[in-house]
């Protein structure tokens, strides 16, 4: 199990990362995460560390009454305009892409992070954030949009 | 569909990693398991006491050094009030011989000090007075320039002040206070 924690504890960062966009408090997330686990004497999986991220995070940012996962419905506005500027822009730099994705809410991101980084299926994501499925490809295909735009026109749209 | 967007998400997130030292506090965390969080405090014990002893042995020094100094000014002002007095000579001596045959109720007898034998002082009579809360002499002298000065001496026994010898300046005076052969000796002076 050893050899395989590194892994496993890259991936949770980044799962924390995508949550947060905070270095330091995904650092936090991932440690009270791994003692979470480890007292429950859980097995080291990816499955259970990122529920336990995701637990964690959602119990630690309720009480700081950040905004976390919103009803999709309340995101129809920006769904409309979306695809007015939803061409993807032709350089990508690393520096628009962190910006941008700051921009996103946390579920955005969210979406984001498990699909595009972690490969996961819309009705694994649905499992993991108790959504429909139907939800889940709503939401991502919408922050994908999103998320051009905002490489396109970085000031055009305020944090949500 | 997007998988530029996907490809540029993904790499983002893949550079980012947790740093070394993290990994390795982490992996040992989990390795030692929960007795491995209550070993990090256990582990901080010694260090903690440790410390403590080191603060104590500091702290408790330095807070006996500060009472010392503390008494040592407290004797210094009473002096100086004594002799501010200028009470007059009970007994005129010119010699500290004739002082301990005639001064017998003190509990000591008062000397001469080793200490006032450069400033070439002469002894014209002495008086019972108190000092710190105990019997002592007041010696009245006349250094080399004619000013008269003030010793007064009392037993040194419990007394806890600093061995070496302190001045203060009180009131225009020069005051030394310091522990000479089982006496505790307050010399004032015009400063």
């Amino acid at each position: 199990m050893e050899e395989d924690l590194e892994p496993l504890l890259q991936s949770a960062f980044r799962y924390a990362l995508a949550l947060t966009h905070d270095a330091a408090e995904a650092q936090d997330l991932v440690h009270d995460s791994c003692v979470a686990v480890m007292n429950a004497g859980a097995k080291w999986d990816k499955p259970y560390l990122f529920a336990a991220v995701r637990n964690r995070y959602i119990d630690r940012y309720r009480k700081s009454r950040k905004l976390l996962f919103v009803p999709i419905e309340g995101d129809q506005a920006a769904a409309e305009i979306a695809d007015e500027f939803a061409a993807e822009p032709d350089v990508i730099e690393f520096d628009s892409l962190h910006r941008a994705l700051e921009m996103l809410r946390p579920d955005e991101r969210e979406m984001l992070f498990l699909s595009a980084v972690e490969g996961y299926t819309a009705q694994e994501i649905a499992d993991m954030t108790s959504r429909p499925r139907g939800t889940i490809l709503s939401l991502l295909h919408r922050t994908k949009q999103k998320l051009r735009r905002l490489l396109r026109h970085p000031g055009a749209e305020a944090r949500s | 569909m997007s998988s530029d967007l996907d490809r540029h998400v993904k790499e983002y997130y893949e550079s980012k990693r947790l740093p070394p030292q993290t990994v390795e506090d982490l992996r040992a965390l989990v390795a030692g398991g929960p007795k491995a969080r209550r070993s990090r405090v256990v582990r901080w014990l010694p260090v903690a006491a440790v410390a403590a002893l080191v603060s104590l042995a500091i702290a408790i020094p330095f807070s006996r050094h500060a009472a010392a100094n503390r008494l040592s000014e407290r004797i210094a002002r009473e002096a100086a009030r004594i002799y501010s007095q200028h009470l007059r000579v009970e007994i005129a001596a010119a010699d500290y011989a004739t002082l301990r045959t005639r001064m017998k109720s003190l509990g000591f007898v008062p000397v001469e000090s080793a200490n006032l034998a450069p400033m070439r002082m002469r002894l014209i009579g002495a008086r019972y007075t108190s000092l710190a809360g105990r019997p002592a002499v007041q010696l009245e002298l006349i250094d080399a320039k004619g000013e008269l000065c003030t010793l007064i001496q009392t037993t040194a026994e419990d007394v806890q002040i600093a061995n070496r010898q302190a001045q203060y300046q009180i009131d225009g005076l020069l005051i030394d206070v310091w522990k000479e052969k089982g006496l505790v000796m307050v010399l004032a002076r015009p400063a």
